[in-house]
């Protein structure tokens, strides 16, 4: 790996992201958390990331919403939606939105590794893409 | 009709009693009352009838009476007209006179002579009675008076009944009077020829009521009759009296025109009411046939009217206990679905928190401590169990989930198959035997394979964890009129009576703690009831379960 993957966590639950934060630098990502979708729009003004882990239902902007402001913000990255609300609406809107994956929370820390790996893939893929167009 | 709970037996018991009484005085009310108006008009048409009937007998013979007395009192008459006193005293004269008199009758007994002193001065007749005065006899002194005489039916004295008519002559201004007596038994045949029928009787009594014929219904000549026709009146009378043993009579009555003699008819009312009485024998055992005919038929459609009544009741109860079943379970699923959804966050903290230790676990300056395995057999645990509230509250959204089925054309012999193959090898070891009594004709149906094929594992799974260890499960596909039906049926422990009607509720589950999440049953039920089938479950504690399956025969789209 060239480059740690740089992944943005966003969920109101503070000590989720905290605890998987830790989990996820463990395994050699390069991670940072916010607490509401407000601050993870600011946090990707100043940062770039590759992946976005985002909970859908949070008080405020919810998960869906943020994702379409990030998507303006960084088209390249891709979103990781995470809910414990197997709300199929959301789902397919997310998709719609350009949403990379969509997990049930709570999820395995290999599955989500998975995903994530996938979608860095992805994003890697896309910017070559561009680079050569 | 008082308020008693529907569905409970004595609601049923008095609604059977309410029909009953409603049908049957529907059926006896106008029954009873036509029968008993046709009854009494048929009675007094009857009586009027026999009114009228004795009512013409006595205006018939009453001038045969009346003309017979007249013809014989102008008989004698013409023969103390056409003789003298003279002549008839003479030899075999008066005799001679007798004879043509007699004529081819025979109505009269005697004939005698009596001279204005009251002398009989001529007789011919059986007895002796030439030479006697009659100047004092009450007769004699009316004759004088009037002219003409009839007397009543009396004895005299000769013993016999007899009736005295006498004329007197003034021939040349000598007075005599011509006498006879008429043969009572000739008169009386006039009357007593007037019996018809077994209790129409006939006779004749004077102003006190004494009888001047032999009435057929006892009493003798001369006897005081039970009937006094009271005063002096025109025309027909008619009435109704009881005798001294009560039985009822219809009297027609008429005075003769001698204004003495009363001529009666009457009729003994039982013999009016006979052809009553006659109707009465065929009418009674119909009437009382017919009630029992009603009787029977009233019970009979009221019992079928209340099984009827009883059977839409209860299935209006199963109804509405289904829609209430039905309603519970969103109710539930919705709640269910908002618990599991806010148990997941901390259920995520919770499994990172295990997941971050178990990493730092690994780590090489923890890995020399004593106790770090017991550190990750704890840690492992807590994931365990994590992950199994993560598949409760899984399972919980998927319930609550409101997916639109994916449709697809479905063989539910070929579904059911493959869900035998993920279960057979399973069932084999615990010597479960699997029969498959399939329907080989079975349509295709059009309904959504995946949620059917959870279904049936469900079933199928739940159906093994009753048998334990052997056993068979008979699965079973049919044909209904508008569906197709799949059973799956187990040897296994049955379900308790009790717990018959929660098993389809979420949470609801026998099996041990930790075992079942009592889900299994209630997502099935709601996935059936999404593809527009039904579920249903018979079981007999000891025996077996058996889960029935039906979904609908729909077309396609």
């Amino acid at each position: 790996m060239e480059r740690a993957i740089r992944v943005l966590l966003v969920d109101d639950e503070e000590r989720f992201t905290r605890t998987l934060s830790k989990r996820l630098t463990e395994r050699g990502l390069r991670v940072h958390t916010a607490s509401s979708g407000m601050k993870a729009l600011r946090h990707m003004e100043d940062n770039v990331f590759d992946v976005v882990v985002l909970d859908v239902k949070m008080p405020g902007m919810d998960g869906v919403e943020t994702l379409r402001e990030a998507k303006k913000v960084q088209p390249l990255t891709e979103v990781i939606l995470l809910t414990g609300h197997a709300s199929v609406d959301s789902a397919i809107e997310g998709m719609r939105l350009g949403a990379f994956e969509y997990l049930m929370k709570p999820c395995e820390i290999e599955e989500l590794m998975a995903k994530i790996e996938e979608a860095y893939a992805k994003r890697v893929m896309r910017e070559e893409e561009i680079r050569e167009s | 009709m008082p308020q008693i709970k529907p569905s409970s037996l004595e609601y049923y018991a008095q609604l059977k009693q309410h029909f009953v009484k409603i049908l049957l005085s529907a059926a006896f009310i106008p029954l009873i009352l036509i029968g008993g108006i046709l009854y009494y008009h048929f009675s007094a048409t009857l009586k009027e009838n026999s009114l009228h009937y004795v009512e013409n007998l006595v205006r018939d013979h009453q001038n045969g009476i009346d003309s017979f007395l007249i013809e014989r009192l102008s008989d004698l008459k013409a023969l103390s007209k056409s003789h003298t006193i003279d002549y008839l005293v003479q030899g075999d004269h008066l005799s001679e006179a007798f004879n043509i008199l007699q004529g081819e009758y025979g109505t009269f007994t005697e004939l005698g002579v009596i001279d204005a002193a009251g002398n009989h001065v001529a007789y011919v007749g059986p007895y002796k009675l030439l030479g006697r005065n009659y100047k004092d006899a009450p007769w004699f002194k009316e004759v004088m008076e009037q002219g003409e005489y009839v007397s009543d039916v009396f004895l005299g004295l000769r013993r016999v009944p007899h009736i005295i008519m006498a004329v007197k002559r003034v021939e040349n201004g000598r007075t005599w009077i011509l006498r006879t007596t008429l043969d009572i038994a000739k008169f009386s045949d006039l009357v007593e020829g007037i019996r018809i029928g077994k209790t129409v009787d006939a006779f004749i009594v004077n102003t006190e009521g004494i009888l001047q014929t032999r009435p057929r219904s006892g009493g003798d000549l001369l006897e005081k009759s039970d009937f006094l026709p009271g005063k002096y009146a025109q025309g027909i009378r008619l009435e109704e009296k009881k005798d001294e043993l009560g039985t009822r009579f219809i009297y027609a009555y008429t005075w003769l025109q001698n204004r003495n003699w009363c001529l009666v008819v009457r009729q003994d009312l039982r013999e009016v009411y006979a052809a009553l009485r006659h109707v009465n024998y065929v009418i009674i055992p119909i009437f009382i046939g017919g009630s029992f005919f009603i009787v029977f038929a009233a019970i009979f459609t009221t019992r079928q009217l209340a099984s009827r009544i009883e059977k839409t009741d209860r299935e209006k109860d199963m109804l509405n206990e289904q829609l209430l079943q039905s309603g519970k379970l969103a109710a539930i699923g919705e709640l269910a679905a908002g618990i599991a959804h806010e148990i997941n966050n901390p259920l995520a903290i919770i499994g990172e928190e295990a997941g971050w230790m178990k990493d730092l676990l690994k780590k090489e300056a923890l890995k020399c401590s004593p106790k770090v395995t017991e550190f990750e057999d704890s840690i492992s645990q807590i994931e365990l169990q994590a992950r199994r509230c993560r598949q409760i509250t899984h399972n919980l959204l998927a319930f609550a989930r409101k997916l639109e089925p994916k449709m697809e054309s479905v063989s539910l012999n070929d579904l059911i198959e493959d869900v035998i193959k993920l279960v057979e090898r399973e069932a084999r070891v615990n010597d479960i035997i699997m029969t498959r009594n399939f329907y080989h004709e079975l349509p295709t149906v059009w309904t959504d394979a995946s949620e059917l094929r959870q279904v049936f594992l469900n079933l199928i799974n739940n159906a093994m964890d009753a048998i334990g260890r052997k056993g068979g499960i008979t699965i079973t596909t049919r044909l209904g009129l508008d569906s197709v039906c799949a059973e799956v049926a187990d040897t296994g422990h049955g379900i308790a009576r009790e717990d018959l009607d929660k098993i389809f509720l979420p949470f609801f589950t026998t099996k041990a703690p930790g075992k079942g999440t009592g889900l299994g049953l209630a997502i099935s039920y709601s996935v059936i009831e999404k593809l527009g089938g039904r579920i249903t479950v018979n079981s007999a504690e000891g025996k077996g379960t058996t889960f029935s399956v039906c979904l609908p025969l729909g077309r396609k789209g």
